[in-house]
């Protein structure tokens, strides 16, 4: 029987749209965008199982329970990626390369920034957690038999006492602003779009006056000619037709 | 989503190209048969006038 250790009192520290199982297991599922049966995947054996929308907050959300409880040495990553947000991607980018500058080194995510998690929880969380990714695996049945398989690998607890973290609800808002838009972002876009249309129309009308004068230009041709063609056939024909008459 | 922003950037860089190529064509068909008459005149001012003036023909 492997090491087993308390996690933080009232573990998870931090609510969200999860479920939580025996504290006692080694893994954790974040079904990312999909909404599976949490309370089956728990049931299956995981420490914790929910969702991650999104790849600042929720990722600071994840790892702040994942630190809080060392007995959670491997992180199932399963389900469809959020469009825009990559929260799979930026997670597991979060694990490999960490956090450079307040950003997640490596995140393909619209706003990948970590800003309420310190230098040493990420440290901590790359140093406890093994990440595996089965990433767009919405099944149940292979979700339970990777808990399964983990299960079987479990190292014991992270030698180390449980890191708690504060997210800053705070953040909340930076969350909804990223499934919404920046309103300046949107003002600047639709000024953009103003210009743009204004070039083109500029870039269309001088098309039209280039093509205006080029179209002159061999009608010119053209006419010149077209007339030296009547001028020679009048100074040839037209004597033999006065001589023939 | 990358991807429909790339086909989206394809997609408007072809209909500027087709709306340009379009308004090139219609100032060429717009002037030419101008430009032909003016042609014409010319050769009637600089040729034929002073050749039936000067009893060449």
């Amino acid at each position: 029987m492997v090491e087993k250790k308390s996690p933080a009192s009232g573990w998870p520290i931090v609510k969200g749209d999860f479920h939580a199982g025996d504290p006692q297991s080694c893994v954790a599922v974040v079904t990312m965008g999909s909404h599976l049966d949490e309370q089956g995947i728990c049931d299956a054996g995981a420490a914790i199982a929910g969702s991650c929308k999104t790849e600042n907050l929720g990722l600071e959300k994840v790892i702040a329970n994942v630190i809080s409880n060392p007995n959670i040495r491997f992180v199932l990553c399963c389900g469809t990626e959020v469009k825009g947000h990559l929260a799979g991607q930026s997670f597991i980018a979060l694990h490999a390369n960490g956090v450079s500058g307040g950003k997640i080194v490596g995140a393909q995510g619209a706003i990948p920034f970590i800003e309420n998690l310190p230098e040493e929880a990420i440290k901590r969380f790359q140093e406890q957690v093994e990440i595996v990714n089965i990433m767009e695996t919405e099944d149940l049945a292979t979700i339970k038999a990777k808990i399964a398989e983990l299960k079987a690998r479990d190292p014991g607890a992270f030698p180390a006492e449980p890191m708690i973290v504060e997210v800053k609800e705070a953040g909340a808002a930076a969350e909804v602003a990223v499934a919404g838009v920046n309103p300046q972002f949107l003002e600047i876009e639709e000024r953009l779009d103003a210009i743009e249309e204004k070039i083109e129309f500029v870039d269309s009308e001088v098309a039209q006056r280039v093509g205006r004068k080029i179209g002159r230009d061999i009608g010119i041709l053209y006419g010149l000619v077209a007339g030296l063609i009547v001028f020679m056939m009048l100074l040839v024909l037209l004597p033999k037709l006065v001589e023939y008459l | 989503m990358t991807a429909i922003n790339r086909m989206m950037e394809s997609i408007r860089y072809k209909a500027q190209i087709l709306a340009r190529t379009n308004k090139l064509d219609s100032g060429i068909m717009d002037s030419g048969i101008i430009g032909f008459a003016i042609g014409l005149a010319l050769v009637m001012i600089f040729i034929l006038v002073p050749a039936l003036l000067l009893g060449g023909i």
